[in-house]
């Protein structure tokens, strides 16, 4: 029975075939706001935005930064390697560098600290401070570097894993295995939330229940968003393409094979920046316009979630737009501050009124009181 | 250069290059790559998977499931009763379908209109006792006795016409009332006149030899069902008023919008319905001379099962006599047999009750999912292996800026120059996609008018030696536009190929086109699978759809000269005047067509493995030729071409935006000399100018750019080229 639905599902396109993506819509809705952010900093690849004391600090490959009087201020000295994850406790830091190592301390003195060797620390995506000073860390794949997070969709894996090490003595236990990427962590009201980028959701890590699920992107870092909610950064779109190209396994290993990686047909933090990359019908110009619409293979999407993590309202880097791949985001005061892998960008966006224009007020209500 | 990569060298931002596995796995995987690789290729060749598609768009293939069944009907019945094919068995049911098939053409008209007609049994049983009593009561001769039979009927279809078509009654409900109300009729009159019809014995040579006579085997009924089918067919697909019947019936609100009469047409397929029905009844008179009351009752539900068997639609604008003689010989086979198999009586009918139950279900599903079925398999990608390339330094196709400093022409006011053209007055000429040719004045280009209007989309053109320009227009064929504006049909067809299932005589594509110095036209039409707007779903196909066309304006004639062409695109005639050059743009190559010299009729290779998909091509001044390149192959897509069934499944499953297309957003004009070097490349490394490049036009040492998508013309200065050259000079010499 089994082997006749999977092969009618086939057929038909249905099921585990279906290529459809959940369109962008309620909470959801396009607009441009990443486009019409504030510029704070220009670089590379800025990355893994986190408080620090009334500040905030941020990545930029192998240096840390922060913004003071609209300027970029460079933090201590240049880090042995890029660093991965990042966050911040009382007075310091935590950070996982690319080469495996983990340091800690203020961001002027860090010292590194053995963990235990478990714990694939360069596969590291995202790391947060519990509430009893331990640390947990999200590794996205036993088999995949964090760079290479489009060959560990493309190779279809679930391998990551969550780990809680000791920052005592490096100790380390595993908390969960068999995640498809995890890639962001939040507690909230006293439980840890983490954001599973293949499977477009968000799960709870104790009972590993899904709290928010169908998403139209790959959900990455999460962060507390003023006392009760959370900041999501949605690092890449889906598409019906891609889909069709994770389930159809001999173009996606010829494609693996023949083609270098930035060129795949894959979601990516930039696109349209070389003539090599592949090109989808609705993304050619016409009459000298890029419709926003387009399909694209790199997106911005930051959306901000309410204490039960459902989406309540949402800013947009459309096709036609630069600041695609929001790696990390933060709320600092009345602003949400973000860093746009795909432009090299650090922005920030007036916070807007929490409850959406037409949004079920019940619902909001429940919000507030959660 | 690693040949198990994509052959893609250029790889500016490229992280880290593949991983590469131990060597002598890779060279395995790589052979077993290239055998599988082969064993697809062959497939693809042997299976001709795109003639589904096309069979499935063709109007005929609504006559294979009724065919299909009626040849099963046919072999099943042949099989199993005894003695079917034996002449004089045989020859009795031809006699049959004969009246039988009348019955259905009648009601496969009045479906056609977007009726039903169940009033055939009792109009059959009037018609049968008007003739009887012509011949057997009044001793009038057969002719007129038919005239009264088919004339008595045709009232009975005029009373159901004037209900259903002027007072827009329900068709069922109509015709169920006069069912009734002419059974009522002919049972008075039988109660009447029924003994006196029964006891005279006809003596009428004539009127036996159509009741029982045959011609050459043939019964007459047969004769005459045959010659009104055709009558039919004729009238249905030939003529004006079917034309009218078929739209009524496919919509009646279009119908009635666009001016067709819908009363007046409805009325008439009862009308002509009753006729045939008529006619059907004196058959049956001639041949049983019986008044008997049970007389063509339960005919409707035979009758509907055989126009719905043979595919005529209950929903009405569809059906043919052809389906009507179909499903007549099927039913008939079905009653008939069914009765000599000796099962139980009843059983004729529960088996026909079935039939028109699953008719009417592959009725409705067909009618439902005939389109998605064809748009799901019409796209019908094939393997196709592009030879490996490399773009950047160290390449001929290395990057530069050439093109940044480009002056813009028209920017925002022409929507989709093709292609740009000068007269001999410097006077800039150019299509866009509203159908128009926009003419620009010289010398500075910066006003224009609407020089003619032609309807659909111009794209490549010639100065012709009179100073016509030759033009191909999309969707439409090669046009000339005179000087004065005036707009006049060259050519819109060329001659059919034997064996192609869609009709390839029309020009779906004319794209470019050149003129040899005897007047001859040859052009390219880049392919007969798609329209104008749906070009670059050919890419996906990659098969070859496109072919080089000649026009002889001295006798008129347009003939194919190559077919299996990868879209066909840009056409140029060599400098010699020998030969032409004309880009696959799909293919990456340039290609050299002898038309004079001992070399004519030949083909050769001239550039292959292009970085890019070339488009047109035109003369420059130092003797050698600018291509205007469309787009740039992209690795993953290069794959894909490898992997048809990948590409299938994307134009199955995945919308049109969707889809992966070859990179037409940034694209470069090259130049290369007969010899096939690349010999320079302009580029607009941004690609903000000129995201698109489709053509390019040199005159007066100025290069101009026109794209299919841009909404500008670009304009770049050639300070080495001749400032004199022009393109009508170089064709036709200087003006006398």
């Amino acid at each position: 029975m089994n082997i006749l639905r999977d092969l009618s599902d086939r057929f038909y396109g249905r099921g585990a075939y279906s290529v459809s993506v959940p369109p962008m819509d309620g909470a959801l809705q396009p607009n441009h706001r990443l486009d019409a952010a504030r510029r704070l900093y220009q670089g590379e690849s800025p990355d893994n935005l986190c408080t620090l004391g009334g500040g905030f600090i941020f990545s930029d490959g192998a240096q840390l930064f922060t913004i003071l009087d609209n300027e970029a201020a460079r933090i201590g000295g240049h880090l042995p390697a890029d660093v991965l994850a990042m966050c911040s406790f009382e007075g310091g830091v935590v950070l996982i560098l690319a080469d495996g190592t983990l340091w800690t301390g203020a961001p002027a003195t860090l010292r590194p600290l053995d963990v235990d060797a478990k714990v694939q620390l360069a596969h590291a995506t995202a790391a947060m401070m519990d509430a009893d000073g331990s640390l947990i860390v999200a590794i996205g794949s036993s088999h995949n570097p964090a760079e290479d997070w489009s060959r560990d969709l493309m190779q279809r894996r679930s391998a990551g894993s969550v780990w809680r090490v000791s920052l005592v003595d490096g100790a380390a236990s595993e908390l969960a295995s068999g995640l498809a990427w995890p890639a962001g962590l939040i507690t909230l009201a006293g439980k840890i939330y983490v954001s599973e980028a293949w499977r477009h959701r968000i799960i709870s890590l104790q009972d590993q229940s899904v709290v928010l699920a169908q998403l139209p992107g790959y959900p990455g870092k999460l962060s507390a968003d003023g006392q009760s909610g959370a900041l999501l950064a949605v690092f890449a779109p889906r598409s019906q393409l891609i889909e069709l190209v994770l389930r159809e396994p001999v173009y996606r290993r010829r494609m693996m094979e023949e083609v270098p990686q930035h060129l795949w047909v894959a979601p990516s933090y930039a696109s349209g920046k070389s003539f090599l990359e592949p090109l989808q019908g609705g993304g050619v110009r016409q009459m000298g316009i890029l419709k926003p619409w387009a399909p694209s293979r790199s997106y911005g999407l930051l959306v901000q979630l309410d204490s039960t993590l459902q989406p309540i309202a949402s800013l947009h880097s459309r096709a036609d737009g630069k600041r695609h791949g929001i790696s990390s985001a933060i709320r600092q005061g009345g602003e949400w501050l973000a860093t746009s892998r795909g432009s090299g960008e650090l922005i920030a966006a007036a916070v807007a009124g929490t409850v959406l224009a037409g949004a079920d007020p019940a619902a909001a209500a429940t919000a507030e009181a959660g | 250069m690693s040949s198990s990569n994509a052959s893609h060298q250029h790889d500016r931002g490229g992280r880290k290059p593949p991983r590469p596995s131990s060597i002598g796995q890779a060279a395995q995987a790589k052979q077993h790559k290239q055998f599988s690789d082969r064993l697809t290729e062959l497939y693809y060749r042997v299976v001709p998977g795109h003639l589904l598609g096309e069979i499935l768009s063709k109007n005929w293939i609504d006559n294979a499931a009724p065919f299909l069944f009626l040849l099963l009907t046919v072999g099943f019945f042949g099989a199993n009763v005894e003695g079917f094919f034996e002449p004089a068995s045989a020859t009795e049911l031809v006699r049959l379908i004969g009246e039988f098939g009348l019955l259905v053409l009648g009601m496969m008209i009045v479906m056609v209109g977007g009726g039903i007609d169940l009033s055939v049994g009792s109009t059959f049983a009037l018609a049968n006792f008007v003739a009887l009593a012509c011949i057997n009561i009044f001793g009038l001769p057969v002719g007129v006795a038919f005239l009264a039979a088919v004339g008595a009927s045709m009232l009975v279809g005029l009373a159901n016409g004037l209900l259903v078509g002027y007072l827009k009654l329900r068709a069922f409900l109509t015709t169920l009332v006069t069912l009734i109300v002419v059974r009522a009729i002919v049972d008075m009159l039988l109660l009447a006149y029924a003994v006196d019809i029964s006891a005279v014995f006809v003596d009428n040579d004539l009127w036996y030899a159509i009741g029982e006579g045959s011609i050459g085997g043939i019964p007459v009924s047969a004769f005459l069902f045959m010659a009104v089918a055709i009558a039919v067919h004729v009238f249905l697909s030939r003529m004006r008023t079917g034309w009218r019947i078929q739209s009524v019936g496919g919509s009646r609100r279009s119908a009635h919008n666009m001016g067709i009469n819908v009363a007046g047409t409805v009325c008439l397929t009862y009308v002509m319905s009753s006729a045939f029905v008529g006619m059907a009844g004196f058959l049956y008179a001639t041949r049983l001379s019986s008044v008997g009351a049970d007389t063509g009752i339960g005919m409707e539900i035979t009758v509907l099962t055989a126009a719905i068997l043979g595919g005529n639609s209950l929903g009405g604008g569809r059906g043919s006599a052809l389906k009507a003689a179909m499903g007549a010989i099927t039913v008939l086979i079905i009653t008939t047999s069914v009765i000599r198999m000796g099962l139980q009586s009843g059983s004729g009918q529960a088996v026909l009750g079935l039939i028109l139950i699953i008719a009417v279900v592959v009725d409705v599903r067909w009618m439902k999912n005939r389109d998605k079925l064809l748009n799901s398999v019409y796209v019908s990608p094939t393997f196709f292996e592009l030879p490996k390339t490399a773009v950047g330094a160290g390449t001929p196709y290395a990057m530069n800026d050439a093109l940044r400093d480009v002056r813009l022409i028209g920017l925002g006011e022409v929507e989709g120059p093709e292609d740009v053209i000068f007269d001999r007055d410097d006077n800039l000429y150019c299509g866009n996609r509203h159908g128009d040719l926009i003419k620009f004045f010289a010398p500075d280009y910066t006003h224009h008018e609407v020089f003619a209007q032609i309807g659909g989309h111009p794209l490549g053109m010639s100065l012709a030696q009179n100073g016509d320009i030759y033009v191909c227009v999309g969707g439409m064929g090669l046009y000339a536009v005179d000087r004065s504006g005036g707009v006049r049909k060259l050519t819109d067809e060329t001659n059919r190929s034997l064996f192609s299932i869609i009709d390839d005589s029309r020009l779906r594509l004319a794209d470019d086109l050149d003129i040899a110095p005897d007047g001859k036209v040859y052009f390219s039409e880049a392919t007969v699978r798609y329209e104008m707007h749906s070009w670059p779903v050919d890419s996906l196909e990659s098969r070859g759809n496109g072919r080089i066309i000649c026009y002889d304006p001295a006798t008129d004639k347009t003939r194919t000269l190559l077919k299996n062409l990868v879209f066909p695109n840009g056409i140029c005639l060599q400098h010699d005047g020998q030969a032409i050059l004309f880009a696959e743009s799909w293919a990456c190559r340039v290609n050299r067509l002898w038309i004079a010299g001992p070399k004519a009729g030949q083909r050769e290779t001239v550039i292959e493995g292009m970085p890019g998909y070339p488009d047109n091509i035109n003369r420059a001044s130092d003797g050698t030729y600018w291509m205007a390149i469309l787009g740039m192959r992209t690795p993953a897509l290069d794959v894909a071409m490898k992997v048809p069934s990948f590409r299938r499944q994307m134009a199955r499953r995945v919308p049109h935006d969707e889809w992966l297309y070859p990179n037409i957003n940034s694209g470069c004009v090259l130049k290369f000399n007969d010899a096939g070097d690349i010999l320079d490349v302009l580029w607009d490394e941004g690609g903000e100018n000129h995201p698109m490049i489709t053509s390019m036009r040199e005159h007066k040492g100025k290069l101009y750019l026109g794209g299919i998508s841009n909404n500008r013309i670009g304009q770049i200065k050639l300070p080495e080229a001749d400032q004199n050259w022009t393109g009508a000079g170089s064709y036709w010499g200087d003006k006398a």
